[in-house]
């Protein structure tokens, strides 16, 4: 079943010297940040069609891989990492961006970072080739974090925050449904696993392990949850297949996966829209697809946009 | 035989309005003939006509059935209730839908389909019919009763699913936002969460924006995003420095957490400046002053003002005393009020506070002074030179005139309520 799903796209020209690694709209879609191989993080502002730069950063030594916005309950806050084996944390105070915190515990490159759900304070996840990852958090006053060794065994590639509503927890009128108390993410490494990892008694450990893809996991990412006892992972791969990973607790609790669609090329990242019920995936063939299940429980693809030219595409998102 | 006797009764009531001739009576005339037969009916049972026959009986009370005002629908206990349950009148009906059809002749023959009433009916019927799962025809006849037109072609779940298709195609235009939360107020499982979920990323670039997504917020009552959104207008205008205007945002939504903040911000900055800032909203606060115990405090602290203002001094002071010795007042701002008090135990012709008001007064001094002489130690451990000795030089020649004053006072006092007795 196809719907005829309205797409607008327009090009915005960053001004990068080089690749441009990822791009990321803030909470509200009035800010889009970049970052590239040129070592600069950009911000802009968008205003309908139009968009005007409005700040680059400097501070990374290496080309920066991913950025992504803070909730705006923290202020404007912006995390980026990057090949230099650094996450740097910028804020905007009274118009200007300055770094307010530098992370370097890593031996390698930092090959992604998020921000926790907002439920759990200023907290992200970075992971790194050296196989580790680490939590970096604020709390009373300072920067801490912990570290987890030998989380992958080829380096970790990618990291994604559950969602902090229980899965199942749809609740009629009034309330929001209430936070979980357990934090969990997920990693995918360049040993083909995604590994979930729940915090236990304040410590990380790994909670499952799925296996399925015949190469490097590139990214993954974990669907925001809207109430329904459902949880889902998307993971993109070297081996040029998107598996989904369903995990549904009515039905006893297991991770089942399916194969989204074998592409012709490597596929690089893949992002869920903030409802959840859309995936838009990119990879080295020049596409970005997107992607929704339909009631029968088929993924279909809705649409599908060209970027052309060069390169491959990395990273698209959805907000 | 009940069947038979039903289908008589039934004749013969329908035969008293039928006319042979036309014009058909209108549905006036044909409720009060109704109506009166009704009564007729009432009557010869009370009396007792129909104890011969149990199942004439029970026909008496079908046909003079009295449903329960719509208002107080959830009344079940009324007794007449009972009649539709009697296992006779239910077994008679193959299916749940003749109960109900049976239950609305008898009570509003002359309804509408457009009658609300008409789905609590049939779900009353078929709670009374035992139907624990609804089979697909039973769902449709409900939808249709629903005027779904969506939900009886499709079902309910791709209903739904196509309802959220459309109202998040109607959220990428920028002013159809208030269509789709509309759309999806009609999906129950769900449309609450995508509502919330898109509503929390509305920017909120003016105070107009801001009221629209309020007063969605109010009509589906998320109250939780109601109080975010206050929250974020307000701290906007708390960085520019609007403390009223911040207060009235934190108003809107009676969040006593943030009220409270604010009081605090509210005071400190009294405290900086000598004077109040945004007069007319505090002034007008009114009941909205009980939402949290330091707005309170501050409301009561500005009528104090007022009062001394006005020359009212006993009770002004009265005031100033309820509210240290009540405990609404955090410790910090302590020193600020007894200060307040000196004039008013200054004063040359009046005695404003009885001894055991000085006695309290004295007392709170006391435990302000205890307090920093607990900092000043502790600090002198930790730094051998501290500059800032608390309390400060200020501060100690105010405290030795707070004590000049309270004990000058609690000697008038004494003396007057000696003479007095």
């Amino acid at each position: 079943m196809a719907s005829g799903v309205v797409s607008e796209q327009y090009r915005v020209d960053t001004g990068h010297e080089d690749m441009i690694h990822d791009a990321q709209m803030d909470y509200y879609g009035k800010r889009l940040a970049t970052c590239s191989s040129d070592r600069t993080i950009k911000i802009f502002e968008v205003v309908e069609n139009t968009q005007n730069l409005v700040a680059t950063l400097t501070g990374h030594e290496g080309p920066a891989w991913q950025v992504d916005w803070a909730h705006p309950k923290f202020g404007s806050i912006l995390a980026s990492c990057s090949y230099d084996r650094k996450v740097i944390i910028w804020k905007e105070v009274n118009g200007t961006w300055n770094k307010i915190y530098e992370f370097g515990e890593h031996k390698s490159s930092v090959n992604s970072v998020q921000w926790a759900p907002h439920e759990w304070g200023l907290m992200l996840a970075c992971a790194s080739s050296d196989d580790s990852f680490s939590i970096v958090y604020y709390s009373e006053g300072s920067w801490k974090y912990k570290r987890i060794e030998n989380a992958h065994n080829m380096g970790c590639n990618s990291v994604s925050w559950s969602p902090a509503v229980n899965p199942g927890s749809l609740v009629e009128g009034g309330a929001r449904s209430p936070v979980t108390a357990v934090k969990r993410l997920v990693t995918g490494g360049g040993d083909m696993l995604l590994k979930i990892w729940m915090e236990e008694n304040g410590e990380w450990v790994m909670e499952e392990k799925l296996e399925g893809h015949s190469d490097w996991v590139r990214d993954v990412a974990w669907c925001p949850g809207i109430g329904l006892p459902i949880s889902r992972i998307a993971s993109c791969s070297q081996d040029c297949k998107v598996m989904i990973w369903t995990k549904d607790e009515t039905v006893g609790g297991k991770w089942n996966s399916v194969v989204l669609k074998t592409f012709s090329d490597v596929v690089w990242h893949g992002s869920w829209s903030i409802t959840g019920d859309i995936l838009a995936v990119s990879g080295a063939d020049n596409k970005v697809t997107l992607w929704k299940e339909s009631m029968e429980g088929a993924w279909v693809c809705v649409s599908e946009v060209d970027k052309g030219q060069e390169g491959g595409t990395q990273q698209p998102q959805i907000s | 035989m009940f069947k038979l006797v039903c289908s008589r009764v039934w004749t013969s009531c329908w035969g008293r309005l039928r006319w042979s001739d036309p014009p058909p009576p209108s549905p006036e005339e044909s409720s009060n003939g109704w109506q009166q037969w009704r009564r007729e009916v009432t009557a010869r049972r009370e009396a007792g006509a129909f104890l011969s026959l149990r199942q004439l009986q029970l026909l008496s009370r079908v046909s003079t059935y009295q449903s329960p005002s719509p208002w107080n629908r959830h009344d079940v206990l009324s007794g007449e209730e009972e009649v539709f349950s009697e296992p006779e009148i239910v077994g008679s009906c193959e299916s749940w839908y003749e109960l109900m059809v049976a239950r609305v002749l008898f009570t509003t023959p002359l309804v509408m389909s457009s009658d609300y009433d008409l789905v609590y009916s049939a779900e009353a019927a078929m709670k009374t019919f035992g139907v624990v799962s609804p089979e697909p025809l039973d769902s449709l006849l409900l939808a249709a009763l629903k005027h779904s037109p969506l939900e009886v072609v499709y079902g309910a779940k791709l209903a739904e699913f196509l309802i959220i298709e459309y109202a998040s195609s109607l959220l990428a235009h920028p002013s159809l936002w208030q269509v789709a939360m509309d759309y999806l107020s009609e999906c129950p499982t769900q449309g609450r969460h995508h509502m919330v979920l898109h509503l929390e990323r509305i920017p909120l670039t003016s105070a107009r924006k801001a009221a629209k997504v309020l007063q969605l917020c109010r009509k589906f009552q998320l109250k939780e995003l109601e109080e975010s959104v206050c929250r974020v207008m307000a701290m906007k205008e708390l960085r520019s420095g609007r403390l009223g205007a911040a207060f009235s945002w934190c108003l809107q939504s009676q969040d006593s957490v943030f009220a409270a903040f604010l009081a605090e911000r509210y005071f400190t900055s009294y405290q900086t400046l000598g004077e109040f800032m945004d007069l007319d909203l505090l002034d007008n606060l009114g009941a909205a002053m009980l939402i949290s115990k330091k707005l309170t405090f501050l409301g009561k602290y500005r009528e104090f003002h007022q009062l001394f203002a006005d020359g009212e001094f006993r009770p002004a002071g009265q005031l100033l005393v309820s509210l240290l010795t009540s405990g609404v007042v955090p410790k910090r701002f302590w020193l600020t009020l007894l200060m307040d008090s000196l004039p008013l135990l200054n004063l040359k012709d009046e005695i404003v506070f009885s001894s055991e008001d000085t006695v309290a007064l004295s007392h709170c001094l006391q435990q302000l002074t205890s307090s920093h002489s607990r900092i000043d130690q502790s600090q002198s451990t930790s730094k051998s030179h501290d500059s800032e000795k608390a309390p400060p030089p200020d501060q100690s020649s105010k405290l030795s005139l707070l004590r000049v004053a309270l004990c000058r006072n609690l000697a008038l006092a004494t003396l007057q309520e000696a003479e007095l007795s």
